[in-house]
């Protein structure tokens, strides 16, 4: 169920109006949430519904245990873990890891062979298994109490608003909202609508848009020139960032509406001027999941730069293989953790701080996009390819470019741009906000495509 | 990394990190009185100021021999248009489907053309449409059709829909349907009509707000039937300011000619009392009275040479049940009769010979020369 279809739209008037009479009594407000999120989420296929409540069931085991005084903390604590970590491994991972053991196998003439099945990836797997997984190592690492109320905690772990693509959150932020009576003010439903607006504008409007045409080049690269190539990717870039944060704004706003505050998860991460930003402002909610739960249990920058480097670098890895289970997604987390390795110490001196902003927002538009040639490429292969013919500048090949497309990139960027200036004065001017809630609005009723394409995160 | 041992203190800290957060990483942040604001100005720009504007910035041209181009036959913002047009340029506008729209014919080979040859005026217009069977015509003339409000009106019957049950659209397997935005929605039950519930819901918004109306014939006239971003990426250099030219010419330009070979058929044939599509026909008729319209009602001939027949048998009893209804009715109308073999294109279209024979017999019939006056 997609927030922009009108499936959902009956979903929500016949959950919300409930949800507002129920949600004095704690006990019943959490049992319809959780009601309705399961009949969100099994609306894809009810069968998964049994891993969610699997990961749900074994982590709140994990927590009451982790809480009784002479408790093997740790075991509890490897249960929950190798729990969702086969759960991801399996559904996610399996396919990946089998192919490639067959193919090494079959390289080296041994007569094994791993056997090869047909699994659906079963949708926001990855987003919940760390939101719930998060909840036992806080409780583990004592920043977090434990939940005893299982109708409660089950509640967090599926809250629907978030459930399929996040943002990933903590239990210290959705759990403790979910312990008392959320508070649903017209400012909070103003706010929801406002963020439902522009959400859905950037995921029909623009994401759905920029994919036409990075889909038309990257299903044949081979026939396009290198300049159409570039602004393939750079279409690809921006639809990839359209429809995740599109999808983000409609989950917040909804939450808003229930009254729930929920994370930002993207901040303008184009108008970057470093690296380091950039992850400050790409996928927050997975960036500081990959800080607490894995760059600083294994060591952070607490020991040299050897050991600063190597955490940094397989943390951003690891991001990577988690996008996906595939050699490019690997590159291309790779290529951030390089990056970001060689720009770690540059970022800092004073030779960086003294170039001018823009040339520094360009160079990492331009960084980012070349990264997202893997991302989007079929194959490492094919991908080789695409930056093969973009270096060599092949002008033979279709151009195609569409102008008014990236007219429209223009006007954006330099909104953003405008955002994180001093110029955002003009834009918070009521006039300003009026007319751009207007022309999205317009421009949705009158040319948005009637077809709903999936989020590209769901794949997740 | 140093560790705290409460975990309340850690969990208020965080939630405190949280909501001194801004609320979005854009500006787009509207209190509800704006949002009030935004909801009137909204649905004042797409139910009356944006289509008000183009639809006097639009210059529709209808010439003597006019009839909608087909590609534009789900364009009911042109149809509208059009068919306000036509009820001011000509005195009599004909209705129907394919039959009187003539497919296969050129512009000047049509029925309502033939009559005006045939009355030297030109009081016909051409305002039917292909595929239009009668519960389209229903939901056109309901939706789209205060336009030919107080006009005459030859309404044209072709019997061709009631041939089998999935013509008459009783049929329990899913078919595809001609004009299915024109069929009702939700208030009527349509056993062939098995769309989903949110492509029919989208179908009565479009009737039901004039903005999403004309967003359809942006698409269809000026975006060549694409939606804005598939046609900005088919035509990537060009200016889509450049389509809207504001001065259209929606007449049909060629027509092909038939080829095929037509074969015996031995259609069942419904009885006129069980006919969901002739209970259609009767709504459109009321409707057309209820607008004030002044109505004659010209049946369709049959090409009865391809029947077998058992089937003949059957369409000569609903005509005679036709003819019986009609006469019931008080309304005036033409029956054609059977043509000779070589006048039919096939199952109930004409060749050009056939279309001028049947306007001739039209414009000697004498109910309908009195009703003409």
């Amino acid at each position: 169920m997609l927030f922009h279809t009108w499936e959902f739209m009956i979903f929500f008037l016949i959950v919300f109006p409930v949800y507002l009479f129920l949600k004095k009594n704690n006990r019943y407000m959490n049992t319809w949430l959780l009601i309705a999120s399961y009949f969100f989420y099994g609306w894809w296929n009810p069968l998964y519904l049994i891993l969610i409540i699997i990961s749900t069931l074994i982590d709140y085991c994990a927590g009451i245990g982790l809480s009784r005084p002479k408790a093997r903390r740790y075991g509890w604590l490897i249960m929950s873990m190798v729990n969702n970590l086969f759960l991801l491994g399996f559904f996610k991972y399996y396919g990946f890891f089998a192919a490639n053991f067959n193919e090494l196998a079959s390289f080296l003439h041994l007569g094994m062979r791993a056997p090869l099945f047909d699994i659906t990836l079963p949708v926001g797997i990855s987003f919940f298994t760390f939101q719930s997984m998060s909840y036992t190592i806080d409780v583990y690492r004592n920043r977090l109490k434990v939940e005893t109320n299982f109708i409660r905690f089950a509640s967090f772990v599926s809250l629907f608003p978030q459930l399929v693509a996040g943002p990933i959150e903590r239990a210290s932020n959705l759990l403790l909202q979910l312990e008392k009576e959320p508070e649903v003010k017209k400012k909070m439903i103003s706010d929801g609508l406002s963020l439902f607006l522009v959400g859905l504008f950037k995921k029909i409007a623009l994401a759905d848009f920029m994919a036409k045409y990075a889909d038309k080049v990257y299903n044949s690269p081979g026939e396009f020139s290198s300049l159409a190539l570039v602004c393939g990717t750079i279409a690809f870039a921006w639809q990839i960032f359209f429809d995740f944060s599109g999808y983000t704004d409609m989950a917040r706003g909804i939450a808003k509406f229930m009254g729930f505050e929920l994370m930002i998860n993207f901040n303008n991460p184009y108008t970057a001027t470093g690296l380091r930003d950039f992850w400050q402002r790409w996928h927050i909610s997975l960036s500081t999941w990959f800080k607490d739960y894995v760059y600083i249990p294994l060591g952070g920058s607490r020991k040299n730069k050897f050991h600063t480097y190597k955490n940094m670098m397989l943390t951003m890895i690891i991001s990577g293989f988690w996008h996906g289970a595939a050699w490019t997604f690997l590159i291309w987390g790779t290529l951030h953790a390089v990056g970001r390795a060689l720009t770690m110490e540059l970022e800092e001196k004073n030779f960086y701080q003294r170039i001018p902003r823009l040339a520094k927002q360009i160079f990492i538009f331009a960084f980012a996009c070349l990264t997202w040639v893997y991302f989007r490429g079929r194959s490492v292969t094919e991908a080789n390819g695409i930056l093969a013919r973009i270096f060599r500048w092949d002008t033979a090949g279709r151009m195609e470019i569409p102008v008014v497309m990236f007219i429209m990139i223009g006007i954006i960027w330099i909104y953003e741009l405008m955002f994180n200036s001093s110029s955002r004065k003009i834009l918070e001017l009521a006039p300003v906000r009026i007319g751009l809630a207007l022309v999205m609005l317009v421009y949705i009723a009158f040319f948005a495509t009637a077809a709903h394409n999936q989020f590209i995160y769901f794949q997740f | 990394m140093s560790e705290n041992n409460n975990p309340d203190q850690n969990q208020k800290k965080d939630i405190k990190h949280n909501t001194e957060s801004e609320i979005a990483t854009n500006t787009v942040i509207l209190s509800m009185k704006e949002w009030l604001a935004v909801g009137i100005s909204f649905i004042a720009l797409i139910f009356f100021l944006i289509p008000f504007v183009w639809s006097i910035a639009e210059k529709i041209s209808i010439d003597d021999n006019f009839r909608i181009n087909q590609d534009y036959n789900e364009d009911y913002w042109l149809y509208k248009a059009c068919a306000e047009k036509a009820s001011r340029r000509f005195p009599v506008l004909f209705l129907g489907d394919s039959v009187i729209w003539g497919r296969f014919v050129q512009n000047e080979e049509t029925i309502p053309a033939y009559l005006n040859t045939e009355l030297c005026t030109n009081l016909f217009g051409n305002i039917a449409m292909n595929g239009l069977h009668p519960a389209a015509m229903y939901g056109l003339i309901r939706h789209f059709g205060n336009k030919v409000m107080g006009s005459k009106v030859i309404i044209h019957l072709n019997p061709i829909w009631m041939n089998s049950i999935e013509e008459d659209l009783r049929g329990t397997e899913e078919k595809r349907i001609n004009q299915p935005r024109l069929l009702p929605q939700f208030t009527e039950r349509i056993p062939s009509y098995q769309e989903k519930i949110p492509v029919k819901s989208g179908i009565v918004m479009e009737r039901m707000i004039p903005g999403l109306l004309l967003a359809n014939h942006l698409r269809l006239y000026y975006f060549d039937g694409k939606n804005f971003s598939d046609w900005v990426i088919d035509n990537p250099e060009k200016n889509p300011l450049s389509c809207f030219n504001f001065s259209i010419n929606p007449l049909q330009k060629t027509n092909n000619v038939r080829t095929m070979r037509i074969f015996t058929q031995d259609w069942e044939w419904i009885a006129l009392g069980d006919s969901l599509q002739w209970s259609y026909f009767q709504k459109t008729i009321s409707t057309l009275k209820k607008n004030e319209n002044y109505i004659f009602i010209y049946v369709g001939s049959i090409n009865p040479y391809i029947m077998t027949p058992e089937s003949l048998k059957k369409y000569r009893k609903l005509q005679e049940e036709i003819k019986t209804a009609l006469a019931k009715n008080g309304i005036p109308f033409y029956f054609c009769p059977d043509l000779p073999d070589v006048m039919y294109a096939d199952a109930s279209h004409q060749v050009k010979e056939g279309y001028a024979y049947v306007a001739k017999l039209l414009a000697g019939d004498s109910a309908f020369r009195q009703w003409i006056k």
